[in-house]
């Protein structure tokens, strides 16, 4: 229940673009996204970001898992919405998208993992 | 400690029942994110019927609207307000009305934008008594003078949300972060990634030309790699339920949980005011005034209270730009030892609540004459005007705390007082109620009630002489619709 459906790309052009955002109801939840990279430094992107709609460009050769997180407090608990796509350097779509939906009365938190397979670029 | 957790954790998914049916594989067609998703819920079966009886037992709160007019200090007022925050929407209504409301408010001074306006431009309705007076012709061409601008509502509603008053979480956000922080480490997750960036390359579409998704387990491009794939996906998606689980004890430890129930203990007040204007052939014009404001008397701003030296506002600001601070540790041991302290304990399971509001409503007078024709005389059709103030003070109490094999019991004490002037079918009135409510089941409940009601001037109840009324029933509540499906 608490786990959702992941999204994996791959064959992601060196310097593309992953867009993600998040948007409740109202503002009773939390969102991070934890973003795990095979050749640089860890990440935490905060709720504030989030909301607002974050870009984090990755960069050939690393892959990229990232855990996003939800957690609802507060009365009343919102439904709420993310998506995620990634734009390619020459500002095309690659693939599809994802987004999910999510709501909580009593406070569960969600968790769900998106990969992205990077393909080109040069050595780490 | 955290890894030993995780270890644990893992092994328990390993040996789920479930993975000797059959479903620790990948089935043909399936796509690498469906797979995924569907070994996480194997690993976890029980997770929907116990998400749908959460939501069934713990939306049980305050006196149930059958036992009305008992009134509970128990129930979210504000909801109704908040549930559209940060929204501005036009909406037309079944009745054929239009409403319009607005959210207002900087972030940087109100949080939680806590300034409403809502327009309301309901469908214009002639006053039945004038249709009654009136010959057909004449009911038409007046329904035809109506138009939309000749029955509007406008209301303003206010409501408070900072780290004192307002159940609302971003006051509260850098505090939450903090107890909800977790950096995971999946290096399964990672080993999928390492394999399929391995065999990206052959993963193409018909013309050639790279695919954005790893295709689908029993097609050509997957190949004689099937089965490392297949392992690889099983092993990240269990680990994915590990970190779930462990995130869960975390949270858990970090008292998470109190937290919720303390926020939704926050005091909360309310004020609002509405104007309706009406063409005098619908009906007088009315204004009302409500201020409300509700405390439990204990709850996170207690908090804030007990760790004003260690953990005071801009700590917690410090810690959301470093939260590997040795502040942020400050403020999580400080919190930890506000949730485990015996007041703090004592207020988790026995809240009382007590409320307060002032209501204020007044029709104008209204005068309608139209004339007939000849020789009848002119239809005339004149009220006064009427004003009601209403006070009324609810103290509610769990009585008997929640506990292995004992259901919660709560009592609830209102007393409201209704000063009237200028109607002709209502007067003062005093009522006082008293209602205890025992939870028979986690969605049944048995509400019983007194009321007390000094109404023998009131012309509305003078076949009957009895002040004294009891009330009560049983309580089963469904769980929303929505809630289930979304289960599902």
């Amino acid at each position: 229940m608490a786990l959702v459906k992941p999204k994996f790309w791959i064959n992601v052009p060196d310097g593309s673009e992953l867009f993600a955002k998040a948007k409740g109801t109202n503002d009773n939840f939390n969102i991070d996204m934890s973003v795990d990279s095979s050749g640089s430094d860890d990440a935490v992107v905060n709720h504030a970001k989030i909301v607002a709609g974050v870009k984090i460009k990755v960069k050939a050769p690393n892959h990229y898992a990232i855990t996003v997180r939800i957690n609802f407090a507060g009365t009343p608990s919102p439904t709420v919405d993310f998506e995620a796509h990634i734009t390619k350097p020459d500002g095309t779509q690659h693939g599809t998208g994802y987004n999910f939906t999510v709501s909580d009365p009593k406070g569960s938190p969600y968790r769900a993992l998106i990969g992205i397979v990077t393909v080109g670029g040069g050595s780490q | 400690m955290k890894r030993a957790l995780l270890a644990l954790f893992i092994s328990l998914a390993l040996s789920s029942p479930l993975l000797a049916q059959g479903a620790d594989k990948c089935i043909e067609g399936e796509t690498v994110d469906d797979c995924f998703a569907r070994i996480e819920k194997a690993v976890i079966p029980s997770a929907t019927e116990a998400a749908v009886t959460k939501v069934m037992a713990e939306a049980n709160t305050g006196v149930p609207t059958l036992t009305s007019p008992l009134g509970s200090a128990v129930a979210d007022f504000l909801s109704r307000f908040a549930a559209s925050a940060d929204s501005s929407m036009l909406s037309r209504g079944n009745d054929g009305s239009l409403t319009l409301d607005m959210n207002l408010g900087a972030e940087k001074y109100m949080t939680g934008r806590p300034l409403k306006v809502e327009a309301v431009f309901h469908a214009p309705v002639l006053n039945p008594k004038v249709k009654v007076g009136l010959p057909g012709n004449l009911v038409q061409d007046n329904e035809k003078s109506l138009n939309e601008l000749d029955d509007v509502s406008l209301s303003l509603t206010y409501s408070p949300q900072n780290r004192s008053i307002g159940r609302t979480l971003s006051p509260h956000r850098a505090l939450f972060q903090l107890l909800v922080r977790s950096v995971p480490s999946n290096p399964d997750a990672q080993k999928l990634l390492d394999l399929l960036e391995s065999l990206q390359s052959r993963f193409k579409d018909q013309n050639g030309n790279p695919l954005a998704e790893v295709p689908a387990f029993g097609s050509p491009q997957m190949g004689d790699q099937r089965a490392d794939v297949e392992r690889a996906v099983i092993a990240a998606a269990k680990e994915q339920v590990a970190l779930d689980a462990s995130d869960k004890a975390t949270l858990k430890a970090n008292g998470v949980d109190d937290f919720r129930k303390l926020l939704d203990e926050q005091p909360q007040a309310y004020a609002s005011v509405v104007q309706r204007s009406r063409n005098e052939l619908i009906g007088p014009n009315e204004r009302s005034f409500k201020l409300t404001y509700e405390t439990s008397g204990f709850s996170l701003r207690n908090f804030y209270s007990a760790a004003a030296s260690t953990c005071n506002e801009s700590q917690l600001a410090s810690t959301q730009t470093n939260p590997e601070s040795q502040q942020a540790v400050t403020c999580l041991d400080a919190w930890k030892a506000f949730v485990k302290d015996e007041k703090t304990q004592r207020a988790l399971t026995m809240s009382g609540r007590f409320s307060f509001s002032v209501e204020y409503s007044g029709v104008d007078a209204n005068k309608v004459e139209i004339a007939l024709p000849s020789p009848a005389a002119p239809f005339k059709l004149a009220t006064g005007s009427t004003e009601s103030l209403i006070g009324s003070l609810t103290y509610g109490q769990v009585l008997v705390a929640a506990a292995e094999g004992i259901r919660e019991g709560r009592i609830d004490l209102k007393a409201s007082y209704e000063n009237v002037t200028g109607a002709k079918n209502r007067d003062n009135r005093f009522v006082i109620s008293a209602v205890y409510s025992q939870k028979l089941t986690d969605t049944m409940s048995l509400p019983f009630g007194i009321v007390y009601a000094n109404h023998e001037k009131d012309p509305a109840f003078k076949d009957t002489n009895r002040q004294l009324s009891m009330h009560f029933g049983l309580v089963f509540k469904l769980p929303e619709f929505g809630a289930l499906m979304g289960a599902k």
